[in-house]
């Protein structure tokens, strides 16, 4: 048990100095390459738009394709503080992100699978519709956005990236956290047995709305850094296409797994800004998502996951002398959410 | 409700046809450019007729007559053939169409193709009444799926009259309002359908509970 405590502890240190030092890193390539620096921001905004998104993919095991309609609650709502008051503008745009998620999850309660997966869509093709169309979001001519000062400093494009980087190590901390938490088991059980979670008192209700509602606030903080990002905030910005592209992400890099966030982001940014003939991305990118989901339905994240568990267990089975770690006593459950949660209900 | 979990995802299919969604819609817009209308010759022909006041172009007459008779083939091959038999009893329970020898993965390509050939005419029978724009084809989306929600994504008969009163109300409200209505009347409607009756208006109660 102490052990197993030692590990725990060793490995969170050791995430929060690899936290640390990709963002210092990546401020550092920034500085020295700003189009680096802006391509490691876009992949970070992306990561973060699609961690909060995994909750709903990944774990609880519906399809949401309007993560760019929440994108858009959190800039258009943001937007007006943005540049007197930066701090509270993401308070707001996270809080309008989470709103809208919840709006965007509320008839989870009822219908499941293809029919809110349908819903989805069309509140995301009407969002990007009348955000185009009514003239008070300002069209689709757009706005300029400049982000204020915080705490003194002014955020040029290298700070811009530390700050996208920094914001995406936190949320895959927060996604951590949750993994292990009654909220996040809870989100788990239902993705594999909603009948069987609901049996173990988890509710349902409350678990589908809370899922759509934190992926909306990840979205909504993501929407705001990309529109400080670009300096410019308009309705084509956030299109049904980004929403796609978002989904893409999670499915392409790997649902479940925190990774498969920043690696399906990464590789997204790469298509975007590399790929010859611009137009031929979302080709790529569909004909890719369809490979992947015939050939590799967990994504690409969890195959580098399991040669980093491999390489792991090679190194430490001189060290313990076993290459696995020994099986639980008889009598305690398996690290499945199912059991934990049944466990967690169990006990109160 | 029943999910699987690891390597299968129960909405694989679907998140792999947003995939497709995406590479062919790309495609069209690389090779028929966004935003350049193209203008399709009109199977009905060009004439059009008197009625009650009203000049009615044979294209519309057409486009209702071809809808009929595709919903009532539909109808027939679902009701009347073996394949259609299969599918319908692949659709209400799958698990038990595999245990009774039903070749589930080749119903389900039949479904998909029938389906995108049903849905190729549908968009010849709209556009060859308005221009077609490779960039504007996907907002045809939010009104059909309305519209399928509405009646119930399992009742052809249901499907028929939601899109009748969701066409003249649509038009009704657009020719009134200053902004896309048609896309917030399909949302609104959607919205409130899911709630109220998450499964069409014209699900019997004894299944609406089921």
């Amino acid at each position: 048990m102490g052990g197993q405590r030692v590990r725990a502890v060793a490995r969170g240190g050791g995430a929060l100095v690899a936290g640390v030092l990709l963002v210092v890193l990546c401020t550092l390539e920034a500085g020295h390459q700003p189009f680096v620096g802006t391509l490691i921001a876009t992949t970070a905004i992306y990561a973060i738009a699609a961690t909060g998104l995994d909750f709903v993919v990944g774990w609880i095991q519906e399809i949401s394709v309007a993560q760019a309609t929440t994108m858009a609650a959190g800039a258009f709502a943001g937007y007006p503080l943005i540049t007197s008051h930066p701090l509270l503008a993401f308070l707001i745009a996270a809080v309008s992100g989470m709103a809208v998620g919840a709006f965007v999850g509320l008839p989870a309660v009822r219908v499941h699978g293809f029919a809110l997966a349908t819903y989805t869509l069309v509140i995301a093709l009407a969002a990007s519709t009348l955000l185009g169309d009514v003239g008070a979001f300002g069209g689709t001519y757009g706005r300029v956005v400049v982000m204020g000062t915080i705490f003194g400093q002014n955020f040029d494009p290298t700070a811009l990236t530390a700050l996208s980087v920094a914001v995406m190590v936190v949320g895959i901390f927060v996604y951590y956290l949750l993994k292990r938490s009654i909220v996040g088991l809870s989100w788990r059980a239902i993705g594999q047995n909603p009948r069987m979670a609901g049996s173990l008192a988890v509710n349902l209700p409350g678990s589908y709305l809370l899922a759509f509602a934190t992926a909306g606030l990840f979205g909504g903080v993501a929407g705001m850094l990309y529109a400080v990002l670009s300096n410019y905030l308009a309705a084509d910005a956030f299109s049904f296409d980004l929403s796609i592209n978002i989904l893409a992400i999670v499915i392409i890099g790997g649902r479940g797994h925190p990774l498969g966030a920043v690696v399906g982001s990464a590789l997204l940014t790469i298509i975007d800004y590399y790929l010859p003939a611009a137009a031929y991305a979302p080709v790529i990118l569909g004909g890719l998502l369809v490979v992947v989901v015939w050939l590799a339905p967990r994504g690409v994240a969890v195959y580098l996951g399991l040669a980093w568990s491999f390489l792991v267990k090679r190194v430490t089975a001189g060290r313990y002398g076993h290459a696995t770690p020994p099986d639980p006593p008889a009598g305690t459950t398996s690290g499945d959410p199912i059991s934990i949660a049944r466990r967690a209900g169990a006990g109160g | 409700m029943e999910r699987g979990d690891g390597e299968g995802h129960a909405l694989v299919p679907l998140i792999g046809s947003f995939g497709l969604f995406l590479a062919v819609r790309a495609l069209t817009v690389v090779w028929w450019s966004a935003h350049e209308p193209y203008t399709l010759p009109n199977v009905f022909g060009s004439g059009q007729f008197e009625l009650g006041g009203q000049q009615i172009p044979y294209s519309y007459l057409g486009s209702l007559g071809a809808t009929i008779a595709v919903g009532v083939i539909v109808a027939a091959l679902m009701r009347f053939t073996k394949v259609g038999l299969q599918i319908r009893a692949m659709v209400d329970n799958r698990a038990a169409a595999e245990l009774s020898g039903l070749p589930t993965r080749r119903l389900e390509n039949i479904t998909w193709f029938a389906g995108t050939a049903i849905a190729a005419v549908a968009a010849y029978l709209y556009f060859q009444n308005s221009s077609l724009i490779a960039g504007n084809v996907d907002l045809i989306l939010i009104p059909s799926f309305a519209i399928a929600a509405v009646g119930g994504f399992e009742n052809l008969g249901a499907i028929g009259i939601a899109s009748l009163i969701f066409g003249l109300a649509s038009n009704l409200i657009d020719r009134y309002a200053n902004f896309p209505a048609q896309d917030v009347v399909s949302l609104a409607v959607l919205v409130v359908l899911l709630f109220v009756m998450p499964r069409g208006i014209l699900v019997q109660r004894s299944d609406r509970y089921s």
